[in-house]
């Protein structure tokens, strides 16, 4: 996931003669140039590959159309190809990112929000060790994670895939942090003098200052399930469950290893460059939330 | 990848609401209408349904014909995922003791380490050894140990070599029957067009099958390996007949006579369609492949036996195939014995299916040497009966026995070869390197080796 969000050089310090500020501005500008066509470039190479038949990708420049008409019977074929499972795991994939976004969103606000605001016994430990969660990458927990949903008898349905991805230490954290920052206490005692429940507190008067925060946690949720792809790929034996990134991957595998009957990276192509367009959209919609939402950790 | 970890306070965390969630599970589970569980088959009345992961092409229909044709047994395909990913959802399921299909699609080199985790039910018990004949020796003995039965073979990949007719002619090359020919010929035509090669060398993970193939033609038995003799297993990767096939190409490579490209790459597919390599050393899945990924040079493609080492021999090797296998999880072991045996089996309906549109290379004997299947022109070949150069290769391949750490094998062979590639080791290193690093691994993991 990259965000390309380069930071913009902030005001240079005043140089002593002109040309070598000069000569600095331009130094910066030429590596943010070079940072953008580096960024851009793969996504280049995947618009510039969707148009292309089998034929052409393998044959032709790598970096410029080849036959452009062809995009249109790549799509045709990528939303139709085995009685259109590609739409179907792009629906899986809106439920996973969907239910898992708002509910880890839900629960990252609870949790965040008690911990900035409530004394409770254990608290320093329980947020210490939410700390330490956060270093544990997802990948690492995934196959602990099958062996108890196993026991459950969830693994193989849609829960095994949202359960997991519930629980996001790093939206708690933000969300901890940015009650912290931007919600005074005095704003909550004032609301409870005037006769509020907790619940009443937490719903109108923290929550309209909290949406910045609570969008940036729903965005980092939602990406990182519809780009999540070992935990299903480890929980999903049925290619009806599969989301965009495991289905995608079972595509282009059985173009590598299969007999070759089916040749289906252009359809792996054409897909993952649908698969990404939500994300680019959401992003281009967010972005002004989401950039608020990033610069909240680096407050203290 | 390691499986066992201590589990952390996130994952405790995770235990309460999994257990939580166990309470809701009952309302929820069918609210996602996931058609999840373990689900293979009713003990009462109706067919038993047999659930199988597979990932052959065309297998809707094979599995629709195996369902037409059988009352009492019905199958219930599910594409789990391609090679290793199956893998690796078996191998979990296995290891948490529930999830794992009755049958599932296993390719012959995976076979021995899926079965030393018992993972795999024995067939013999349930009359698989009455197939024996049906299958051609060396995939037999690969899929059983005596008259235990892990597999029934489906399809393998005899190799043999395809080449470009139109720039054979044009460079006025002759086809290589042995491979010291072949690299004379190498080098006429490197010297005639500097951007042409003879082929692609693949030095890759997904070529660890193509070298182990070449050196199963030369004569290398790697592993002598059967389940019953456990903890034994020999291992020798450095014997002449390995050495031989590396420092061969090791030389071609040396001289810039083959390519060195990833066999899974953009480059790799456009060197087939393109003419820089003039030949492929593939196998009787490749006519497939390559009339997919190369489709513009339909017509222009033949192919020849594999080059031999010693003239008019007829030594072979084969790259690649699979098996079906059941699983120890199976519920009816009886019904999916039956299945593993009969879904491609002998069946000419499932076999055509398979040939004409899944390009498999049948292993069943009375398929193999069927009239329709040795006769069958390829459009793509000029109309050449190519089968009559795999079939008697299919034929003329000896056993071998793979390691139950085959994973690992082809790793190791893989980063020495990448190691000799890049000059830091000599070729005539890489087999005494690989056979180091694997005895020693193998030692570790409880095996008694000899070498």
């Amino acid at each position: 996931m990259t965000t390309a969000a380069v930071p913009a050089p902030t005001a240079a310090v005043p140089a002593p003669r002109r040309t070598s500020s000069a000569r600095g501005r331009v130094t910066v500008n030429a590596v943010m140039v070079a940072m953008i066509l580096y960024f851009l470039m793969p996504f280049w190479w995947l618009v510039v590959a969707a148009t292309k038949d089998n034929d052409a990708l393998f044959s032709t420049a790598a970096l410029w159309f080849h036959s452009p008409g062809a995009f249109f019977t790549n799509l045709q074929q990528l939303f139709t190809y085995n009685d259109g499972e590609y739409l179907r795991w792009m629906g899986n994939t809106a439920i996973y990112a969907g239910v898992s976004g708002v509910g880890a969103t839900a629960v990252a606000t609870f949790a965040g929000y008690a911990f900035a605001k409530y004394r409770f016994p254990g608290r320093n430990l329980l947020f210490s060790s939410l700390l330490g969660a956060i270093m544990v990458p997802a990948t690492a927990l995934a196959i602990p994670t099958y062996l108890l949903l196993s026991k459950v008898a969830l693994t193989n349905t849609m829960w095994a895939v949202i359960l997991p991805s519930l629980l996001n230490p790093f939206g708690v954290y933000l969300v901890r942090v940015y009650v912290q920052e931007s919600l005074p206490d005095e704003l909550l005692e004032a609301a409870r003098v005037d006769g509020a429940g907790e619940m009443r507190v937490l719903w109108s008067v923290a929550l309209p200052t909290l949406k910045p925060a609570l969008v940036t946690v729903l965005l980092f949720s939602m990406v990182g399930t519809w780009n999540n792809f070992f935990l299903p790929l480890v929980m999903l034996n049925n290619d009806k469950l599969f989301p965009l990134t495991v289905g995608l991957q079972s595509w282009y595998q059985g173009a590598l290893i299969q007999s070759g009957a089916n040749a289906l990276f252009t359809l792996v192509i054409a897909g993952s460059l649908v698969a990404i367009i939500p994300l680019i959209v959401a992003f281009l919609l967010l972005q002004r939330y989401w950039r608020g939402g990033l610069t909240v950790g680096s407050l203290k | 990848m390691s499986s066992t970890r201590r589990p952390t306070s996130r994952s405790v965390r995770r235990t309460a609401v999994a257990a939580t969630s166990a309470a809701l599970a009952g309302v929820l589970l069918a609210a996602c209408g996931s058609g999840g569980g373990s689900g293979s088959g009713t003990t009462g009345s109706g067919p038993v349904h047999i659930k199988v992961w597979a990932w052959y092409p065309q297998f809707k229909q094979v599995v629709a014909e195996f369902n037409k044709t059988h009352k009492d047994v019905q199958v219930d395909w599910v594409q789990a995922g391609v090679g290793q990913d199956e893998y690796t959802k078996l191998k979990t399921a296995l290891k948490a003791g529930q999830g794992a299909p009755d049958v599932v699609m296993l390719e012959f080199q995976e076979l021995p380490t899926i079965q030393l985790t018992k993972g795999l039910l024995d067939m013999g018990k349930y009359g698989a050894n009455a197939d024996k004949g049906n299958y051609v020796d060396w995939a037999w003995k690969q899929a059983s140990d005596g008259e235990h039965v892990y597999a029934i073979p489906v399809d393998g990949g005899p190799m043999a070599m395809m080449y470009r007719a139109d720039l054979f002619k044009k460079y006025n090359l002759k086809v290589p029957t042995t491979w010291a020919e072949y690299k004379e010929e190498a080098a006429k035509l490197h010297k005639a067009d500097p951007n042409a090669y003879m082929t692609d060398f693949g030095s890759d993970e997904t070529a660890a099958g193509w070298r182990q193939g070449l050196t199963w033609q030369a004569g290398s038995r790697p592993y002598t390996y059967s389940a019953s003799k456990l903890p034994d297993i020999g291992v020798k990767l450095n014997d002449d007949n390995a050495k031989k096939v590396y420092e061969y190409w090791g030389d071609l490579v040396k001289n810039k006579l083959v390519d060195t490209q990833s066999y899974a790459t953009t480059d790799f597919y456009n060197g087939l369609s393109t003419g820089k390599y003039a030949t492929y050393i593939a196998a009787g899945w490749g006519p497939g492949y390559l009339s997919s990924v190369a489709k513009k040079t339909a017509g222009k493609w033949r192919v020849a036996p594999l080059p031999q080492w010693t003239a008019g021999g007829n030594d072979q090797g084969d790259w690649g195939g699979s098996s079906f296998s059941v699983t120890s999880q199976t519920q009816h072991p009886k019904e999916a014995t039956e299945v593993a045996r009969e879904l491609f089996g002998t069946s000419d309906a499932a076999w055509k299916i398979g040939i004409d549109q899944a390009y498999l290379f049948p292993l069943a004997t009375p398929t193999l040497n069927s009239e329709y299947f040795k006769d069958k022109k390829y459009d793509f070949f000029g109309g050449q009966q190519i089968n009559k150069v795999f079939v008697p290769a299919a034929n003329g391949i000896g056993a071998f026995d793979w390691s139950p750490f085959q994973d690992f094998a082809y790793n190791t062979d893989t980063s020495e070869v990448g190691k000799a590639l890049q000059g830091q080791t000599a070729w005539s290193a890489v087999n005494d390197n690989v056979q180091d690093q694997i005895t020693s691994y193998a030692a570790k993991q409880g095996f008694k080796v000899s070498k």
